[in-house]
């Protein structure tokens, strides 16, 4: 491990988080793609996105646990880690509350918001995992 | 709580690890940068020992003219460091040197006062170490040992006796 480089590592949790992570609802989609419907709101409708986005947090979370920092970074380490445990808990809450609403009002239920805000806050869970990966990368002097 | 006002929060909460990946790195490239021998913003100075011996010529990124410390102290410094210092010790010994008190240090370094006052207190345990190392017995090592003061009048006094120029190299 000592001898991979910050983008061999970024490159293999991007593989194995985050496109693992979505390989279920890849999956889904190629089950979906014949009906002919607006299969993205039938697949990410519940906020399944917000499902992977805490997987990929919290491997994110594990990786800048247990990475060794150096004195100065310390502070920065800390930072990253309450925001991923932020972003844990937010998108946690996120599924259960849009599973809870999709369930109680279906008929007010608005996929398209759904589908197009979880689609978004996955992104900046990437964004913010691939920033833990790189800060649990930086060399100890 | 509607989507939105995830969403913004979630990206709102993904920002500080972004900001301290870009941080930490930016850190990282100034760690690594190589500092060369004799380049602008390094001042060679002499190192000397207690008896003003000329021991070796150095360069480091700060130099007490630079902080506007007293030059002796750069003699002071060398003689004291022993090279276990790192660049900001080095220069807050120097500062230190000149008689700078903890709230003058943090407004040269642009720090907090308490900052200071936990770095000057780790520096000097730092430095109360390599006393102790001095103390032990051996070949060029002094046999008692002595105070700041005593060490630096008598860097100071060695120097005087030297020409002008000999105990500096700048």
């Amino acid at each position: 491990m000592k001898n991979l480089t910050r983008w061999h590592r970024l490159s293999a949790w991007l593989v194995f988080s985050v496109i693992v992570g979505l390989l279920p609802l890849g999956f889904d989609l190629l089950a979906h793609v014949d009906s002919g419907r607006h299969v993205y709101s039938d697949i990410l409708s519940r906020g399944q996105l917000s499902l992977v986005a805490v997987v990929v947090a919290g491997g994110s979370l594990g990786e800048v646990v247990l990475s060794e920092t150096v004195a100065a970074n310390r502070t920065l380490k800390i930072w990253t880690i309450g925001s991923l445990v932020v972003l844990l808990a937010l998108q946690a809450g996120w599924y259960a509350d849009t599973a809870a609403r999709a369930s109680a009002t279906p008929s007010d239920f608005d996929t398209h918001s759904v589908v197009k805000w979880t689609s978004v806050a996955f992104f900046a869970t990437v964004v913010a995992g691939a920033s833990a990966i790189w800060l649990s990368c930086l060399e100890p002097e | 709580m509607s989507d939105v006002a995830f969403a913004i929060a979630a990206i709102t909460a993904a920002s500080p690890a972004v900001v301290a990946a870009v941080v930490g790195t930016l850190r990282a490239r100034v760690r690594r940068r190589p500092k060369a021998a004799g380049s602008a913003g390094e001042t060679p100075f002499v190192v000397t020992n207690v008896a003003g011996d000329v021991v070796e010529v150095r360069t480091r990124g700060v130099s007490a003219k630079a902080i506007g410390a007293p030059e002796s102290s750069e003699a002071i410094l060398a003689e004291r460091q022993g090279g276990k210092l790192t660049e900001r010790e080095s220069q807050l010994l120097m500062l230190l040197a000149a008689g700078r008190t903890n709230r003058e240090i943090a407004a040269h370094l642009n720090i907090a006062e308490s900052t200071a006052r936990v770095h000057v207190a780790r520096l000097m345990d730092k430095v109360r170490d390599g006393l102790r190392e001095r103390e032990r017995p051996g070949p060029h090592r002094p046999s008692r040992s002595r105070s700041w003061e005593e060490i630096g009048e008598s860097v100071s006094t060695a120097q005087e006796e030297q020409e002008p120029g000999a105990a500096t190299d700048k």
